[in-house]
């Protein structure tokens, strides 16, 4: 689908080029202009190197796990950029930057909704190159004609089954945290390969090779690779079984993509909502607004506004039902502070609430656990641990690294500042609001640190005497990462990565490097005893600390711009 | 606030937005800039604004240069960009009200100058609006009232004359910028209309790629025109001849 006419575009660039020809300047302007709105050959080569590194991966687990365990890989692989391709529907088609543009245009919605569906689709080509490499290595392993033949279908199968579960997923549960996906899988997954020396990576592949069948069942992005293997094995009843799945998953392309287009609305009114998309996610009803517009405002009683005024009401934030927690937080702010933390969390935070849910999933995972080891075995046990574990640390982790409005984006004159910078405020005031409100938290999350690390060691039947110091250890590295999560949010508002620069690479440079000493030392904290290992932690935890100081220094010397400066600038 | 450019170079990738500009704004001038689009115009706001980093030179505000950090010097400034930063959910008193605060003018007397000023730009009638139920001229007007209640020493305004407000907006702001500028506040605003930059600007900045082309009081540059009553024209004449 195209909004123009690549002719006519083609015929226009040609007739520029002919005028531009006789002119040195409008041919230099030209160039320059060209460069600027090129696409960077350099992502290219870095998702090409991705694809590459995934598919070596694949092919050394072949070797030493069997197809099995290779194909898990693919599943998961399949999940992680599922998370991915949910985000990215979301936001296109929810927080679209083309929405100013749209909003003028004589277009539809079913052509906004087509336009943006589509560019979510092309976005994720990448991912059918991926499994064209994968499914590629498994018949440079197996090294038949029919499993060549196999490959091209597959790998679109896979692709296709990925954008149809992302599809289901917007419209069935579109609030969840997808990226969280990509987050723990993938950032597991690179931990993993970098702790496979020092944590064996026999015991890893043992892991895999044990888990693979159920992983490649269970999980929807594991079917097309399960339908993979059942037909190489000649598996007829299996395949029969994973083609209606599969089947069935595609068919619902169609359906959802209809129930998705009757219910869109476009964020016209709202050209950048940041995370709140869409009317209804503002939280008003697009019939009321319609209403609200078409009432007489000489109607409106002036009197009354004028009292608001002058009873200075409108000044103070609305009283709020404030749990023991934010009470605490509110002594503990200053004046400044204070003002501050109105303006990053204007509703209510209900800290207390959102902390007691996170214990109540923890308590119905670790029941469900013990009802299942009781029942089934350790086996599935394994898995259902693992899943609650990972939710309630997606939600403990959402709660440490809360930001409230402070890295919202906003729009200016071409391009998107965050909310800190339009508003006059101070990267460092905002951090410390922030880090009192993550300090004030820490009592709940070495609790759920706790109980998980005490999950962890009943289940390895680790001794418990080392349980307290390993749940220490595990609490104050888990805090660590805030301020690498505190410093992606800030870097997403900037271009301090965007050039290729030298300052760029050196900051690029020094994540890479502090990310991998964080996770080597931490390591060395966790695995090693006595001295070395709280020596070790004392590192792990103050490295990204002292990178965070530092980065923020450099934001405040006025090193990078803050603003990210949209491709086509 | 005195403003000086010492030196600032700016670039976006091979684009030289800003090539080594230097100059100097008194306190209490309203300062007109101008330029072809794509000039350095929006970049020079944001430099002074902290949110564009000069490769080269530095930003300095009554002599002391400009960190991102001297949040005494950032509260001093108010930048109002061609479509306000507003929270869109939330009414227009909530609006002003927060941008207040934000900059600790919502002591005594507060309510009073929101209140006047909300009846001089039109907007008593849509203070309690949610802001997205708003046109961008209304819309401008609600961050321009949260601006001029604050009055700070540096107004910052991007195309505040293309913003959509209507005829009584636009006098409103001008009669409270020259008012502001009499207390010597400094009023800088990018635009692109020439007639009213002749008739509103103590001193105007033609800027192009990046340098300065002139910069100085319309009587001056009127007495060095040979067009006497087309003066910026004819400056950006001589601009366009250059470049072809």
């Amino acid at each position: 689908m195209k909004l123009h006419s690549p002719q006519f575009e083609r015929s226009l660039r040609n007739k520029i080029r002919r005028e531009a020809k006789d002119s040195k300047t409008l041919k230099r302007e030209l160039k320059a202009g060209g460069r600027l709105g090129g696409r960077s050959p350099w992502k290219a080569f870095g998702r090409l190197t991705l694809s590459a590194g995934f598919a070596f991966l694949v092919w050394k687990t072949l070797q030493s796990g069997g197809t099995t365990a290779a194909l898990a890989l693919v599943t998961l692989w399949g999940l992680a950029f599922f998370g991915i391709v949910t985000s990215r529907i979301l936001s296109n088609l929810y927080g679209s930057a083309d929405a100013a543009a749209f909003s003028v245009l004589p277009v539809g919605s079913e052509t906004i909704f087509r336009w943006e569906l589509l560019r979510s689709l092309r976005a994720s080509l990448w991912l059918l190159l991926d499994f064209f490499c994968c499914y590629g290595v498994c018949a440079l392993y197996i090294d038949s004609a029919f499993i060549w033949a196999l490959v091209v279908p597959a790998a679109v199968l896979n692709w296709l089954m990925v954008f149809a579960l992302a599809l289901l997923a917007v419209a069935c549960q579109p609030n969840r945290p997808y990226i969280l996906l990509p987050l723990f899988i993938l950032g597991g997954g690179f931990l993993l390969l970098v702790l496979g020396d020092h944590i064996n990576f026999e015991i890893i592949l043992n892991i895999l090779k044990s888990v693979a069948p159920a992983l490649n069942l269970v999980v929807p992005t594991g079917w097309v690779p399960s339908l993979f293997e059942g037909s190489i094995q000649k598996q007829l009843l299996t395949c029969f079984l994973l083609t209606f799945l599969v089947a069935t998953t595609l068919w619902s392309i169609q359906p959802t993509r209809k129930r998705l287009l009757q219910q869109y609305i476009f964020p016209e009114l709202n050209p950048l909502p940041g995370e709140n998309n869409g009317a209804e996610a503002a939280g008003y009803d697009p019939d009321d607004l319609v209403m609200e517009l078409d009432l007489d405002r000489h109607n409106v009683n002036l009197a009354e506004i004028e009292k608001v005024i002058a009873s200075r009401e409108f000044l103070f934030s609305p009283p709020m039902n404030q749990s023991v927690l934010e009470r605490i937080l509110w002594k503990w702010l200053n004046p400044r502070e204070r003002v501050l933390f109105e303006y990053l969390f204007p509703d209510e935070l209900n800290l207390m609430a959102r902390w007691t849910k996170v214990f109540r999933n923890t308590a119905i995972a670790v029941a469900l656990i013990g009802i299942t080891a009781l029942l089934s075995g350790r086996g599935i046990a394994l898995w259902i641990g693992v899943a609650g574990l990972f939710i309630t640390l997606c939600q403990s982790i959402v709660l440490m690294n809360w930001y409230g409005r402070a890295f919202e984006k906003h729009a200016f004159s071409g391009v998107i500042i965050p909310a800190y910078a339009a508003h006059g405020i101070g990267l460092h005031e905002v951090n410390r609001v922030l880090t009192k409100l993550a300090a004030l938290q820490i009592p709940f999350f070495a609790i759920y640190s706790f109980i998980g690390t005490a999950g962890f060691f009943l289940f390895v039947k680790h001794p418990g005497v080392e349980l307290l110091p390993t749940a220490i250890k595990v609490t104050g590295l888990l805090l660590a990462t805030r301020c690498f999560f505190l410093f992606f949010a800030i870097s997403g508002g900037t271009n301090d990565t965007s050039r290729f620069r030298v300052a760029s690479l050196v900051l690029m440079g020094m994540v890479v490097a502090v990310t991998l000493a964080f996770i080597g030392i931490g390591s060395v904290a966790l695995l090693a005893t006595g001295a070395p290992a709280w020596i070790s932690w004392g590192i792990a935890v103050n490295l990204p600390w002292i990178f965070l100081r530092f980065y923020i220094w450099c934001h405040n010397r006025t090193a990078f711009d803050l603003m990210s400066v949209p491709q086509e600038f | 606030m005195k403003i000086e450019f010492r030196g600032v170079t700016k670039s976006y990738k091979s684009v030289r937005a800003l090539d080594h500009l230097s100059l100097e704004i008194e306190p209490g001038q309203i300062v007109g800039l101008l330029g072809p689009n794509g000039a350095g115009k929006t970049t020079f706001i944001r430099c002074i604004s902290g949110i564009a980093a000069p490769d080269k030179g530095a930003v300095y505000m009554d002599g002391q240069e400009f960190r991102r950090d001297r949040m005494d010097l950032r509260q001093r400034m108010y930048l109002l960009p061609d479509f306000p930063f507003h929270f869109f959910d939330q009414t227009v008193l909530r609006n002003i009200a927060i941008t207040l605060r934000l900059y600790n003018a919502d002591g005594e007397g507060a309510e009073n100058r929101v209140l006047q000023l909300l009846k001089e730009f039109d907007m008593l009638p849509l203070a309690l609006r949610p802001v997205h139920s708003l046109s961008r001229g209304q819309s401008y007007k609600a961050a321009l009232v949260a601006m001029i209640a604050i009055d700070c020493d540096l107004w910052l305004l991007d195309e505040p004359f293309a913003s959509g407000m209507d005829p009584l907006g636009i006098a409103a702001f001008k009669r409270h910028a020259r008012a502001a500028a009499d207390r010597g506040r400094t009023i800088i605003y990018s635009t692109q209309l020439l007639d009213v930059a002749e008739r509103f600007a103590d001193r105007v900045c033609v800027i192009h790629r990046g340098a300065i082309h002139a910069f100085d009081s319309l009587e001056r540059l009127r007495d060095r025109a040979t067009d006497k009553s087309n003066v910026l024209a004819e400056l950006f004449q001589q601009l366009q001849e250059a470049r072809t």
